[in-house]
C-alpha cells in the first residue's frame, strides 16, 4: 500500500469522524439510491424475461391465432413426434353467489404446460406446490382474488357460460402468465374439452387460440420452417426470440422514463456535492498549509485527496446502493398485484452503474475544487487570508451540463435526442430561474419597509442568490411533479367522471350473436331498458394501404404497430353517430351523386394520422379469411365521453353485412339493479358484460400504483433539494455564525435570528411552491385539453397547497438545518472574528 | 563545539520584501542580511508590523524574497520551486505558531502523528506518544484541540514540531495567545527540548524578556534588522 493511500485512509477516517463529509456523503447516497432503485428493479424484470424465457411460453414454439388453429398444423406436429397442447384464452363474465366477475379464461388440453410447471394450493393466497396435473373435466382452478371477489370456497360451483364448473384448486402460478405481464382480470383455468359446453366462443369473441409445441432443437427448427409456409393470414409463430424483444423494449422504456424522473434528483445531488465539496475544500486549506509546511509536495496532496475521495465515493455509493435496493423492494411491492411472476436477485450491472454514477458525479463536481487544494500557500499558517481562488458557481454549472449530457445519452442512447432534451431542460430551468428572479425582486420591493427579521431573512436570500435560485428551482421541480401527479390522479379523474352525464352508460354488453339480437332487445325492453342502440361488429385486420402491404415493422409507434398486427372491430352505420363529427370528406348519406360506390369507409382522424392514412386512401382488410377493400371517404373526430360504443372504422351499410358479426350495446345500470346482470348472464350465458365502473376502478388502481412509483422518484427530488438546502446552510455557516453572534452581542434575541432564518427559507419555499403551482397548472391544462378532453378548471386550492406546503415545509427544514447556528454562544464566534 | 556545527544553517543576504499596496509598493523587509549558526537559539524581536513574521516565513522557505538570497540547510531557496522547498522542509524543519494551527478534526496524538505519517515513519505511533509524554500530555492523547487549554494546545504543537527531530525549528510568537504564566512554561519547554537536542531554534516574539535566554538576539524595526 502506498504512503499516500495509507494517509488518505487515515484522513478519510478523521474527516468522516468529524462530520465534515456527512453532507457530501448524503448527496452521493441520494443520487445513487434514486437511480439504482430503478435500475435494480428494471434489471430484475429483464432477468425474468431472459433467464426464465423457455418457461415464458410454456413451450418451445407457439402458433397463435384469433381463430382456431388449422388442424394440419397440429397433425404435422404430432406426426413429427413433437409434444403438443392446445389452448384458448378469452375474457368472459362468470357468475357465482349472485355476483358477476370479469375473468380471464384459459382452457387447456392435456400436456399443458409443455415447459415449466403449474403451482396450485388448497387455500387462497397459499404458497403453492408444483403439479403436473390439470383440472379434471367439469372442474376449474381459479386465482385467489376470484375466490374473494365472488365469496367462493373450494368445491363451490361457478357458472361459466352455459355450464357450471366445480372449483377444485387455487391456481398460484402458470409459467406462461409472464408473457401477459400485467393482468387485470383474475385467471380461470379449465379444460379445452369443456369449452364447447360453455358456448362462450361465438362470433366476435376475443379469443386467442394457441398451439403449443415442444421438442428437440432440430425438430422445432424443422417444424418451424414447415409451419411458416402453411400459416393462414391470421396465424403467427412465436418463439423465444419473438416473445422477448417487445417486453424487453417495454421494460427499457419504463426504466428510461423513471430514470428521467430521477434526473432532477441527480442534478440536485450534483449541486449538493459541489457545494459540500467547496465547503470541504475551504475547511481543508489549513490542513494543506500545514501539510506543505511539514514538507508535503503538491503531487502528494493531490494523491491523498484523490484516494480519500475515491474511497469515500465507493463507501457512499455502497450505502446509496443499499438504499436503492431497499427502495426497489418498495417499488416491487407497489406493483406486486400486477406482476404475475416472482423476481430474481439483481445482476451485477445496476451495482456497477451505481458505482459509476456515484464516483462519476463525485469526481465531476468535486475535483475542480479539490484540485485547488494543492495550491494552498504554506504561508497561510502565518497569513490566514491567503487561500487558493475558487471558481464558484461557474464550475458547478459546467459540471451540471456535462453530467446532464452524459446521463441523457446513457438513458436515451442517442446523441441527437440527448441534445434536444438537454436544450429543452436548459430552457425550462432558465424559464424557472427567470420567474424565480422576478418573484424575488417583487418580494424585495415589498420588503423594504418591513420588520428587521423579515429584512434580514430576505436579504440573506438575495446575498446568496445563486444558491437560493438553485434551491428554488430544485424544490420547485420536485413540488411541481408531486402536485401535478396528485392533480391528475384526483382532481382531473374525478372531474372527468363527474363530467359524464348521470345516466351515461356504465355497462357494455358484447358478444351478442345475430340470432340473439331480437331476444336480447326484448329482454332489455321487458326490464325497462328501451331504445337501446345495438351496433354490429365485424373483426378484421388491416393488411394493405393503397394496395401496399403493411406490417408492424413499418411503424415506430407501439399503438400503430398494434393496429396492423391485430384484429380490430369494424362497424357500419347509416347515420353519423352522436358526438361524431366529420372533419374531412363527407358522410355517405350527404355524398353527392358522384360517389355512389358501396366500398366506402370513415376513419377516426387520430388513428388515421397515426397510420399515415389520408382521405381517399384504399384500405384492405382480411375478414374471416377473405379480403375486402374500401376507400376512406371521410375522417371523423370522436368524443369518447359519451360512453357509447364508438368505432375507429365505420363502413357504409351493406359493405360488411356478408361477414360474420356480433353486436354490442351499452346501457346505464343503477346500483340497486345489480341483479339484472345475473339475470342477463343466466339468460344469455355467452354474452359478456363489462362494468365500466370496475374498469375505471381498475384503471385508477393501476394509475395509483404507477403514480405512486413516480411519486417515489420525486420524493428523492425533494430529499435532494433538502440536501442542497443543508449544503447551502453549511456553506454560509461561518458567515451566518459571525453575523448571528454580532446581532446577539448587540442585543438581538435568539428568536429574532430564528424568525429571520424561518422567513428566509419559507420565502424560498413560497417561491418554489408558486413556481410548482404555475408549472403544474400549465401541465394540467394541456393534459385536460389534449389527453382527457375535459374542460379545464383552474383550482385555487392547487396554488394554496403549493405555496403552503412549499413555505411551511421548506421553512421548517431550513430552520432545522440552521438551528445549530444559534445554539453556539456568541462569544465562540466572536473570538474567531 | 565541533567545526561542523558551526556551519550556518540559515544564510540570508540583502533580503528585500515588497508588496503592492494602494499607495504603491510597500517595503516590508529592507536589505536584511543574517546568518544563523546550527544548534543555536535566536530571538527576533520587534513591534507589531515591524516585519518579523515576514522575515521568519522567508527564512523558513514558506515564502520567497522580492530580492536577495536565502540559503536554508545549504540550499538556495530562490532556486527552488514550491514543491522542492516543501521537500527541503520535510523531516528537517519544524514550526510552532502563535495560533497553534492544530487540525481540529484530529486528536492530540493524530496531530503529532501527522509529520511522521507524511514521512512514512514506521515507528510513528511510538515516537508521537514519546514526544507527547515529553511535553507532559501523555494523558491527553485522545483529546481534540477544542478540548484542550491554550497552553496544552501549544504543547501539542511543540510536540508535533519536535516529533521529527527537526534540524531547525521556527517559532512565530509561540506565547502570543497565552497568558504570562502559561507563556513562560511554554518557553521553558522550548528551551528544555532545545537543550536535549541539537535543533536550531529561531523564535520571533514581541516579548523582549526572552532575548537574554537566547544565544543571539536581533531587533526588527520598520523592516530593518539590528543586532
Amino acid at each position: 500500500m502506498s504512503k499516500t493511500f495509507r494517509h488518505a485512509l487515515r484522513n478519510l477516517r478523521r474527516d468522516w469522524r468529524s462530520g465534515q463529509l456527512n453532507l457530501l456523503g448524503l448527496s452521493i447516497i441520494v443520487a445513487v439510491a434514486s437511480v439504482s432503485s430503478i435500475s435494480f428493479f428494471a434489471d430484475r424484470l429483464k432477468q425474468v424475461f431472459e433467464s426464465q424465457a423457455t418457461e415464458l411460453l410454456a413451450a418451445d414454439l407457439v402458433v397463435i391465432s384469433p381463430e382456431p388453429i388449422q388442424n394440419k398444423l397440429l397433425k404435422l406436429a404430432q406426426q413429427a413426434k413433437l409434444n403438443t397442447s392446445l389452448q384458448a384464452t378469452f375474457p368472459s363474465v362468470v357468475v357465482a353467489n349472485n355476483n358477476t366477475q370479469l375473468v380471464n379464461i384459459k382452457s387447456v388440453s392435456a400436456n399443458y404446460p409443455l415447459r415449466g410447471n403449474l403451482k396450485i394450493s388448497d387455500k387462497a393466497y397459499g404458497l403453492g406446490k408444483k403439479t403436473r396435473a390439470l383440472p379434471k373435466p367439469g372442474e376449474a382452478w381459479v386465482e385467489s382474488r376470484l375466490m374473494f371477489s365472488l365469496k367462493l370456497k373450494l368445491g363451490d360451483s361457478i357458472q361459466v357460460g352455459n355450464t357450471n364448473l366445480k372449483i377444485s384448486k387455487i391456481l398460484v402460478y402458470e409459467p406462461d402468465r409472464g408473457s401477459e405481464f400485467f393482468n387485470i382480470a383474475p385467471r380461470l383455468l379449465m379444460r379445452y374439452q369443456d369449452l364447447e359446453k360453455t358456448k362462450l366462443i361465438r362470433i366476435g369473441s376475443r379469443v386467442k387460440y394457441r398451439l403449443l409445441v415442444a421438442g428437440s432443437v432440430d425438430q422445432i427448427k424443422q417444424y418451424r420452417n414447415w409451419a411458416q409456409s402453411k400459416l393462414s393470414k391470421l396465424e403467427s409463430l412465436q418463439s423465444l426470440r419473438d416473445a422477448r424483444p417487445e417486453i424487453r423494449v417495454a421494460i427499457e422504456r419504463g426504466e428510461r422514463y423513471l430514470s428521467l424522473a430521477s434526473l432532477v434528483s441527480i442534478l440536485l445531488a450534483g449541486v449538493a456535492i459541489a457545494i459540500s465539496s467547496q465547503q470541504f475544500v475551504k475547511s481543508h486549506y489549513d490542513h494543506c498549509a500545514i501539510f506543505k509546511c511539514l514538507g508535503a509536495q503538491q503531487k502528494t496532496i493531490n494523491q491523498i485527496y484523490f484516494w480519500q475521495f475515491t474511497l469515500f465515493g465507493i463507501a457512499a455509493s455502497s450505502i446509496g446502493l443499499l438504499f436503492g435496493w431497499l427502495c426497489q423492494e418498495g417499488l416491487a411491492w407497489i406493483v406486486a398485484d400486477f406482476i404475475t411472476f416472482s423476481l430474481p436477485a439483481p445482476s451485477l450491472s445496476p451495482i456497477i452503474y451505481g458505482f459509476v454514477l456515484g464516483l462519476g458525479s463525485l469526481y465531476l463536481f468535486s475535483f475542480s475544487q479539490i484540485i485547488k487544494l494543492k495550491n494552498t500557500p504554506p504561508l497561510r499558517v502565518i497569513r490566514r487570508d491567503l487561500a487558493p481562488t475558487t471558481s464558484g458557481f461557474r464550475s458547478i454549472y459546467f459540471s451540471l451540463v456535462v453530467l446532464l449530457m452524459l446521463f441523457l445519452f446513457y438513458q436515451l442512447g442517442d446523441w441527437a435526442m440527448a441534445i434536444r432534451v438537454l436544450i429543452a431542460s436548459i430552457i425550462t430551468v432558465a424559464a424557472l430561474a427567470l420567474v424565480s428572479v422576478i418573484l424575488l425582486k417583487i418580494i424585495v420591493f415589498l420588503n423594504k419597509k418591513s420588520k428587521l427579521s423579515w429584512r434580514y431573512g430576505i436579504t440573506n436570500i438575495i446575498r446568496r442568490s445563486q444558491a437560493s435560485n438553485i434551491q428554488i428551482i430544485g424544490f420547485g421541480i420536485g413540488l411541481m411533479a408531486l402536485l401535478l401527479l396528485s392533480i391528475v390522479r384526483t382532481d382531473l379523474l374525478t372531474q372527468w367522471q363527474t363530467s359524464l352525464p348521470k345516466d351515461a352508460p356504465n355497462q357494455f354488453v358484447i358478444n351478442i350473436q345475430d340470432n340473439q339480437l331480437k331476444n336480447i332487445k326484448q329482454f332489455f325492453s321487458q326490464h325497462g331498458y328501451r331504445n337501446l342502440n345495438f351496433y354490429p361488429m365485424v373483426r378484421g385486420r388491416l393488411i394493405e394501404i393503397n394496395n401496399k402491404a403493411v406490417s408492424p415493422k413499418d411503424y415506430d409507434n407501439a399503438r400503430a404497430k398494434r393496429f396492423v398486427s391485430r384484429e380490430f372491430n369494424l362497424s357500419w352505420a347509416d347515420e353519423l353517430q352522436e358526438k361524431n363529427k366529420v372533419v374531412e370528406g363527407q358522410w355517405w348519406h350527404k355524398s353527392n351523386s358522384k360517389n355512389k360506390s358501396l366500398a366506402q369507409m370513415s376513419m377516426e382522424i387520430n388513428n388515421a394520422r397515426l397510420l399515415g392514412i389520408k382521405l381517399g386512401d384504399t384500405l384492405t382488410y382480411v375478414i374471416s379469411g377473405q379480403t375486402l377493400s374500401a376507400k376512406i371517404t371521410s375522417l371523423r373526430k370522436i368524443n369518447w365521453d359519451t360512453m357509447r360504443p364508438n368505432f375507429f372504422l365505420v363502413a357504409k351499410p351493406g359493405l360488411l353485412e356478408p361477414y360474420p358479426r356480433s353486436w354490442i350495446s351499452s346501457f346505464h345500470l343503477e346500483t340497486k339493479n345489480k341483479d339484472f346482470l345475473t339475470k342477463l348472464i343466466n339468460k344469455f350465458p355467452n354474452v359478456t358484460v363489462i362494468d365500466v365502473a370496475i374498469i375505471i376502478g381498475q384503471i385508477r388502481n393501476i394509475m395509483d400504483k404507477a403514480v405512486l412509483g413516480i411519486e417515489f422518484m420525486f420524493i428523492f427530488t425533494l430529499i435532494a433539494g433538502f440536501v442542497v438546502l443543508l449544503a447551502a446552510i453549511e456553506a454560509s455557516q461561518d458567515e451566518r455564525l459571525k453575523e448571528g453572534a454580532l446581532i446577539r452581542a448587540l442585543g438581538g434575541q435568539r428568536s429574532l435570528l430564528l424568525k429571520s432564518y424561518f422567513i428566509e427559507f419559507a420565502v424560498i419555499g413560497l417561491i418554489a411552491g408558486l413556481l410548482a403551482a404555475i408549472g403544474a397548472s400549465i401541465a394540467a391544462y394541456f393534459i385536460s385539453h389534449t389527453i382527457m378532453n375535459i374542460e379545464f378548471n383552474l383550482q385555487f386550492s392547487w396554488w394554496a397547497y403549493g405555496m403552503l406546503i412549499g413555505s411551511i415545509g421548506i421553512g421548517l427544514l431550513g430552520l432545522f438545518g440552521s438551528y445549530k447556528l444559534i445554539k453556539k454562544p456568541p462569544i465562540e464566534s466572536l473570538r474567531k472574528l | 563545539m565541533s567545526e561542523q556545527t558551526r556551519i550556518n544553517i540559515v544564510q540570508a543576504s540583502h533580503l528585500v520584501k515588497q508588496v503592492q499596496s494602494p499607495e504603491g509598493p510597500l517595503t516590508i523587509l529592507d536589505d536584511i542580511t543574517l546568518n544563523i549558526e546550527a544548534g543555536k537559539t535566536v530571538a527576533i524581536t520587534g513591534a507589531s508590523g515591524s516585519g518579523k513574521s515576514t522575515l521568519l516565513s522567508i527564512l523558513a522557505s514558506l515564502d520567497v524574497p522580492s530580492s536577495g538570497q536565502v540559503h536554508l540547510l545549504g540550499k538556495n531557496i530562490n532556486e527552488l520551486d514550491e514543491d522542492n522547498r516543501a521537500k527541503l522542509r520535510a523531516g528537517s524543519v519544524g514550526f510552532v505558531f502563535q495560533s497553534f494551527h492544530l487540525l481540529p478534526n484530529m486528536t492530540a496524538l493524530e496531530n503529532v502523528l501527522l509529520p511522521l505519517e507524511l514521512d512514512n515513519d514506521p515507528d510513528a505511533d511510538t515516537k508521537a506518544k514519546q514526544v507527547l509524554d515529553l511535553v507532559g500530555l501523555s494523558k491527553r492523547t485522545r483529546h481534540y484541540p477544542n478540548q484542550l487549554s491554550g497552553g496544552e494546545q501549544q504543547r501539542v504543537a511543540i510536540a508535533r514540531a519536535y516529533s521529527i527531530t527537526p534540524k531547525i525549528l521556527f517559532a512565530d510568537e509561540p506565547t502570543g495567545n497565552l497568558d504570562q504564566a502559561t507563556g513562560s512554561k511554554i518557553i521553558d519547554l522550548l528551551f528544555e527540548l532545545h537543550a536535549n537536542s541539537s535543533t536550531t531554534l529561531v523564535m520571533v516574539t514581541h516579548d523582549a524578556n526572552l532575548s537574554p535566554h537566547c544565544d543571539y538576539h536581533f531587533e526588527m524595526s520598520a523592516g530593518k534588522l539590528s543586532v
